[in-house]
């Protein structure tokens, strides 16, 4: 009976004109955007590598230098684009990808795309998670409008009623329908996607395991909306009413909810204004050891602290360059600050998303982007990971730059230098990404609430099946 | 001076020909009725009048002016009652009546549009309330009042009774000879063999899109008709 | 006659929008979310102008400091290691930006001027000065975007619109009153436009209320700006009306209309622009800023790194006219003023070249992306908002460009001071330090030109509906 039902929903919907051609252009789309993010994704990782080169070169090559000049010379370290940004770039564009490392201080990444853009691209940007999560629920709303609306106009229901079908069998025949058509235009698209995920270098099992963990995302998210619209067809009265609710549904789940949540998490936790948060960090970084002012009374306590230690009188005196030490001193002073202020930042940010995310129980968009830009590593905490990694890997180049300093020159011996030689034995920067168990753990939450949404909504449908009524 | 007249009229679809060859000419005061199975053109005929469908071949004439190309103009010499009026859902009677009048050109007094409604036999309870809230035959009197308030030199009927209980079938046939008393001249499409010996001036039948035959009512029987009309669909 | 039809027609038809519960709960939720958007955009704007008065405060009593000590002394260092002399440079928002806030939170509006490295300030790093980087904001809501007027016009009116119109014709069609009505003395085509017009005339009296109830609750004021997008959403509303009067001319199923309706509105304000948007990034990419940070990272270092006497001689050759000590080698010592006044001008001369490439490149992007605004009304409409409340790219980067301005000719006048009269500052040249005030010059003939295509279009689309409806039509109908 159920079989029955669902092949004639799916052969009705196929020989639809307007969805085929509904289908036809997203199919388009999609294809396009991926096209499009392909070229993209390969020019940047192009750049990136070329970029991280030149900087390792010019690091390795700065010459003859004093080790904690070349501190300050810095070096950058650069954010890698993973393969899954094909799919779902998220917040690539409004991060920066550039880091500057230096002594004393941890900088902001730099360089945003979305700096050099007009505001075309407020407009959106055609990705394949453009497509899918914010056009395909559009093509579920068309397809599944008049599922029984259109049984009530022309006057069936009561034909078929009568025929002895169970209400709740001819619901789920209604879904399966719906579902047969919907996998036979995204099966499709997802194995592409696959492929041109296998083509893509850098792709390893744990994007693969990303890749599919992103398809059953996309599968939950589309059952929510073929629930929602075969649920909201035998509810209303006829397919007018039907499609002008399911439209408002769309709208507010994918345009107006998450601008007004954004909002208001902002309204709720808002941010200090850069010159606030400018003065608060200098008036911690003052109150510590300065490696470059030794009048400053914390770097003389310190002085007092290291004389004592070595039970000497006067720094010159010490087995090692005094400056080094203080360097150092200072700069474990200034990472601890520096700490504390990114990470009240940082802190403040996810207390933002959770508002975002809490209000996801009216708009299962902003969950499902949010999943999406977990899993493909173009999130806000991909993007920490990436800093705390690049502040790390600071703290021990300025570390090593600054123990050589103390080690292997003599006190106020400012024209130590040391070679090309010694910068190329320097560590370099070796991320590792983001782990899967990592994102996993991040968005079990997300995926759990999502898969509320998908009974809740059936729940609906069940409810406004049992309902229909000729 | 003809008011509804037809030159050679015809409408070929496609394959079959809904109407052939129409001559017809209807005189101020006279009520031609249409007689004929579903599909033999006594809309198709209507539609023609009413600038509907363009002809394929002839001209329809309202007043001696061509249909076909003065599609609005001859509209205003003529009222209109389809087989189901449908009417704004949201509106009551009288506003709907308010609506089509005015747009006839007739701006009348609340209380005359409360007394065209009696007159085509709504009961005056009804008038205010909402048009959703009506039977097909409140519906139809409704119909009845807009083409009457539109006081047109021509009256174009299909099927107009349908719906009515037979009292106001009755009623309205009284109506119709009243507005032929007046002058008016009527084509009604009907299936209604009595309705159309009791009212009609003449009566013709049509079979297969052509007018077969046209006899005065006067002249014949009701049963006599009905065995004319018997003889002409029999094979 | 004619004029008469057309009256009643538009009273009754109104009067059955009045009588629909589904007309007032789609014009409620529109009202409902533009108050939200008002007051999002006056919350966009405070915060941007809390920032600039915090940040102008903080300038205020550093020169307090400087002023006070001239009241002792007459005279003061002109250089002061960029601790006290300060300028603010901003871009600030008015009451109109809050209607249309584009691309100002992206951008930075508030920059304190003061002599050092512009560039490497500017791209180096983030935390030197803040103010000069940027604004501590989350990425999650950039991206998400505004929920400001300009967005209820631009994608909620339309679809208000649509809503409203998809049936006006196949509903008369479906409910049976079509027949009745085509027995009238009334053209259909006419019929048709009549109806159109009055939704049209509620469209832009809605969107005229929302831009005014902005106003005010924004405090923008009523000008000829203001006047520029309510006419940008009459005519913006004449696009929607056009598209739906040739759907309708299809003479179609209420179904159709809205399916077609709704695709319409999916294409002209998510598929197209973000298609663009997509081969904007392949067709012009802005590499010339990853050569820039480079530069930059460079010249710091080479400067930094070159030994004072070289550098002063380096530095003589290329600005002679600060010259007048005779063999000035810089004097040993972090704190000397002209040495580290050489090592920046140095350094922002070095990277000039670069930012000027990438500034070249950006430009050309943005003037190409010009060009895009015509293949959508609503980007078309989106860019009159912006551009008329001078938050548009173009004014960003003319505000960028401001900033250097203010900054050279901050910079020049101070160096002379430093290199020319002995790093001396008079109480009567501190009073004379140069102000410069950013005001967005807004490019109406761009502004004109979008309204008037917007026009074009409305007129078309309307030409073409009309010339649908002349066909013979009834055949399908009745």
């Amino acid at each position: 009976m159920l079989k029955t039902i669902a092949l004639k929903e799916f052969t009705d919907t196929l020989r639809d004109g307007r969805f085929r051609v509904a289908a036809v252009l997203v199919g388009a789309l999609l294809v396009v955007s991926v096209l499009v993010s392909r070229h993209y994704y390969q020019t940047v990782s192009r750049q990136h590598e070329q970029a991280k080169r030149t900087a390792r070169y010019q690091w390795e090559n700065q010459g003859s230098n004093n080790p904690h000049s070349a501190a300050h010379y810095g070096v950058y370290a650069f954010k890698p684009k993973y393969p899954l940004s094909m799919l779902d770039n998220g917040l690539d564009k409004y991060l920066g990808v550039s880091l500057f490392l230096e002594a004393h201080r941890q900088n902001e990444s730099q360089f945003k795309a979305i700096e050099d853009s007009s505001a075309l691209a407020r407009f959106g940007e055609l990705t394949p998670a453009f497509v899918l999560i914010y056009l395909v629920p559009l093509l579920i709303v068309l397809m599944a409008f008049g599922a029984f609306t259109s049984e009530k106009e022309s006057g069936n229901l009561r034909l078929v009623l009568s025929q002895g079908l169970s209400r709740r069998t001819w619901l789920l025949g209604k879904l399966a329908g719906v579902w047969l058509v919907l996998l036979t235009l995204v099966v499709p698209l997802f194995l592409i996607g696959l492929l041109f995920l296998a083509a893509s270098p850098g792709a390893d099992g744990g994007e693969f395991a990303r890749f599919g963990l992103l398809a059953l995302v996309l599968l939950l998210y589309f059952a929510v909306f073929v629930n929602v619209s075969v649920g909201v067809s035998a509810w209303a009265a006829n397919s007018n009413g039907s499609l002008v609710l399911l439209l408002g549904f769309w709208m507010l789940s994918t345009l107006v909810l998450p601008k007004a949540t954004t909002n208001l998490a902002r309204r709720l936790y808002p941010a200090p204004s850069a010159l606030a948060y400018q003065a608060a960090l200098e008036k911690d970084l003052k109150n510590g050891v300065d490696g470059h002012d030794s009048a400053n009374e914390f770097s003389k306590k310190f002085e007092r602290e290291t004389l004592a230690k070595y039970g000497v009188d006067s720094v010159s005196q010490l087995p090692f360059n005094y400056w080094g030490l203080a360097m150092q001193a200072g700069e474990e002073h200034e990472e601890h600050v520096f700490d504390k202020h990114t990470r009240a930042i940082q802190d403040l940010y996810r207390r933002q998303l959770a508002v975002h995310q809490a209000s996801a129980f009216l708009s299962p968009t902003i969950l499902t982007r949010l999943l999406s830009m977990s899993l493909a590593r173009t999130d806000l905490e991909a993007h920490y990971h990436f800093q705390q990694e690049a502040e790390n890997y600071r703290i021990r180049l300025v570390r090593d730059l600054n123990y050589e300093l103390k080690d292997h020159s003599k006190y106020d011996d400012w024209e130590y230098q040391v070679n090309n030689d010694f910068f190329r034995k320097t560590a370099r920067f070796d991320y590792q990404p983001v782990t899967l168990a990592y994102t996993t753990g991040q968005t079990a939450g997300k995926l759990v609430f999502l898969l509320g949404w998908v009974l809740v909504s059936l729940a609906g449908a069940w409810w406004a099946a049992a309902k229909l009524n000729g | 001076m003809n008011i509804l007249e037809a030159k050679g009229l015809s409408k070929q679809y496609k394959d079959k020909a809904a109407l052939s060859q129409l001559d017809l000419q209807i005189k101020p005061g006279e009520i031609f009725c249409l007689l004929g199975q579903n599909g033999a053109g006594k809309t198709t005929t209507i539609n023609l009048f009413l600038g509907f469908v363009e002809p394929s071949a002839g001209a329809a004439f309202i007043n001696g002016v061509d249909v076909a190309k003065q599609p609005v103009q001859t509209k205003k010499d003529l009222a209109y009652i389809p087989e189901q009026v449908m009417l704004y859902p949201n509106l009551s009677g009288r506003e709907n009546l308010s609506f089509f009048s005015q747009l006839a050109g007739f701006k009348y007094a609340k209380a005359q549009l409360g007394d065209l409604l009696t007159g085509a036999g709504l009961q005056a309870g009804a008038v205010d309330q909402r048009v959703s809230t009506y039977s097909k035959g409140m519906r139809q009197k409704v119909g009845i009042a807009i083409a009457l308030a539109k006081k047109a030199k021509a009256l174009l009927l299909d099927e107009p009774t349908s719906g009515l209980d037979p009292k106001a079938s009755n009623e309205f046939s009284e109506l119709l000879k009243k507005l032929s008393g007046q002058g008016t001249a009527v084509l009604m499409a009907t299936h209604d063999i009595f309705r159309a010996k009791e009212v009609g001036t003449r009566v013709g039948i049509m079979r297969e899109g052509r007018l077969v035959t046209t006899l005065n009512a006067a002249d014949i029987t009701a049963s006599g008709l009905e065995k004319l009309y018997l003889e002409y669909m029999h094979d | 006659m004619k004029a008469n039809s057309t009256v009643t027609l538009l009273r009754f038809d109104w009067l059955q929008l009045k009588r629909s519960h589904a007309f007032w709960q789609l014009t409620a939720l529109l009202l409902v979310i533009s108050g939200y958007a008002a007051f999002y955009g006056r919350t966009e704007v405070e915060q941007q102008q809390q920032k600039i008065d915090l940040l102008k405060h903080d300038i205020d009593s550093s020169m307090r400091v400087v002023s006070l000590e001239l009241q002792k002394r007459d005279t003061t260092a002109a250089w002061h290691y960029d601790d006290f002399l300060f300028s603010l440079h901003a871009n600030r928002p008015d009451g109109t930006a809050a209607l249309a806030f584009g691309q100002r939170d992206l951008h930075k509006f508030a920059v304190s001027i003061t002599t050092g490295t512009y560039f490497y300030n500017k791209y180096a790093t983030g935390y030197e000065n803040k103010t000069l980087s940027g604004e501590i904001a989350n990425p999650q809501k950039q991206l998400a975007g505004h929920l400001d007027t300009s967005f209820v016009l631009v994608f909620l009116l339309p679809l208000y619109f649509i809503l409203i119109s998809y049936n006006l014709l196949s509903s008369e069609k479906e409910g049976g009153t079509l027949l009745l009505l085509a027995g009238q003395a009334v053209s259909i085509p006419g019929f048709m436009l009549t109806k159109l017009a009055l939704r049209w005339l509620i469209g832009a009296v809605l969107g005229t209320l929302i831009i005014l109830a902005a106003a005010t609750i924004t405090q923008a004021a009523f000008d000829y700006r203001l006047f520029c997008m309510v006419l940008a959403t009459w005519l913006y509303v004449g696009c929607w009306a056009g598209i739906t009067a040739v759907v309708t001319a299809f003479h179609r199923s209420s179904g159709f209309n809205a399916l077609s309706l709704v695709s319409a509105w999916l294409l002209f304000c998510l598929a197209i622009p973000a298609t663009l948007t997509a081969l904007l990034n392949v067709v012009y990419p802005v590499d010339a800023k990853a050569q820039l940070t480079a530069a930059v990272q460079k010249a710091n270092a080479r400067v930094f790194a070159t030994p004072k006497p070289l550098l002063a001689s380096t530095f003589y050759q290329q600005y002679p006219l600060y010259n007048n000590i005779p063999r000035d080698t810089f004097p040993n010592g972090w704190y000397n003023p002209r040495w580290v006044r050489a090592m920046h001008l140095l350094l922002d001369k070095e990277v000039k070249p670069y930012d000027a490439r990438y500034h070249a490149q950006l430009a050309q992007r943005i003037r190409s992306t010009d060009g895009l605004d015509y293949c959508s009304p609503a980007v078309l409409a989106q860019s009159i908002f912006n551009r008329t409340a001078a938050s548009d790219m173009q004014q960003m980067l003319a505000y960028d460009t401001a900033t250097y301005h203010h900054f050279a000719l901050w910079r020049d006048y101070l160096d002379e001071k430093i290199f020319l009269h002995q790093n001396t500052l008079t109480k009567k040249e501190f009073e004379r330090l140069p102000q410069y005030h950013f005001t967005p010059v807004i490019d109406y003939t761009q502004i004109n030109r979008r309204l008037v295509a917007l026009g074009l279009v409305t007129l078309s689309l309307f030409a073409s509906s009309y010339g649908m409806m002349k066909r013979p039509l009834f055949r399908k109908m009745i």
